[in-house]
């Protein structure tokens, strides 16, 4: 079953409460890909991955929370992991989607969710977000892309910018 | 898991559902040799399921089972993402650079199609 924006609320509020046993620090996480666009417009709902940036502590540390809530939840065991992290280049945080005491969650920037988007390109559901995205942000073709270079490495460069040319033409024509 | 319902999935344009089939497959660590000759489906199905054995064993470093070699190419191709072929780049590179096991049976997707790693 697929995970709707109020479904990835409740987990991390569980993993807020389940964070507030220890007495570490307040965690810190920045989500990325389907759940930041699930999160942040409603639009659709979400593979039962949420991806996410540990900016602190580390995944190791987090861990065992993450799996006590998806016992709780009876979610996948990995539901919020960091596998997406080899996809981040220089990461920038956007809207605040929960605060805790023991936990911090902030969307990446809405240029570094299209540009991953674009990055990875995959199908009809990266094309709808990827449109929902480019809705949101103002400038020309030239300007976004290059608004969106520092979030690409040299090898998704090609990539991202084909499909940037298609999904603006798609909405913009060829203006 | 029943790989019948990951080719509906995706002829039917359910692409959400068929990439959670697909990342639950990994997590099950799916033995890729092991899965059956599907029963029951059309040509195209059969297809779409050979292709997609073939792609998901080789992503996950494992191999196909031997009925997948014997299911061969459908003469008209195969649009797998809905409304790609409004896309004319993105439809140019799919032709040009869909997953080897799809192109070679004339199915269509983008070259990182249910890349859910």
């Amino acid at each position: 079953m697929p995970l709707s924006a109020d479904d990835i609320r409740t987990a991390l509020s569980a993993l807020g409460e389940e964070l507030a046993r220890n007495d570490d620090d307040r965690a810190e996480l920045v989500i990325v890909g389907g759940a930041a666009l699930v999160l942040l417009f409603q639009a659709r709902e979400s593979t039962r991955d949420v991806d996410a940036y540990f900016v602190r502590p580390a995944a190791s540390r987090l861990r065992d929370a993450v799996e006590r809530v998806a016992m709780r939840l009876d979610l996948p065991a990995d539901w919020l992991n960091d596998g997406a992290k080899g996809y981040i280049v220089g990461l920038t945080k956007g809207e605040l989607l929960h605060q805790s005491p023991s936990l911090l969650v902030h969307a990446a920037s809405l240029p570094q969710l299209l540009a991953m988007k674009l990055a990875a390109w995959r199908d009809a559901i990266d094309r709808a977000d990827a449109a929902l995205l480019l809705g949101q942000l103002s400038g020309s073709r030239e300007e976004i892309r290059a608004a969106l270079k520092s979030f690409l490495a040299p090898h998704q460069l090609d990539k991202a910018s084909y499909a940037l040319d298609d999904l603006w033409e798609a909405l913009h024509g060829h203006s | 898991m029943d790989i019948r319902e990951l080719v509906r999935c995706i002829l039917a344009g359910n692409l959400l559902s068929a990439r959670q089939w697909v990342a639950d497959a990994n997590r099950a660590s799916m033995a890729w040799d092991e899965v059956g000759r599907p029963e029951g489906l059309t040509k195209t199905e059969m297809s779409v399921a050979a292709g997609l054995v073939e792609l998901l064993a080789a992503r996950s470093g494992g191999t196909p089972p031997s009925w997948t070699a014997k299911v061969g190419a459908l003469q008209e191709p195969v649009v797998l993402d809905p409304g790609l072929e409004k896309m004319p780049r993105s439809f140019a590179r799919a032709k040009k650079e869909a997953p080897e096991p799809l192109r070679r049976r004339n199915l269509v997707a983008l070259p990182d199609f249910l890349d859910v790693a």
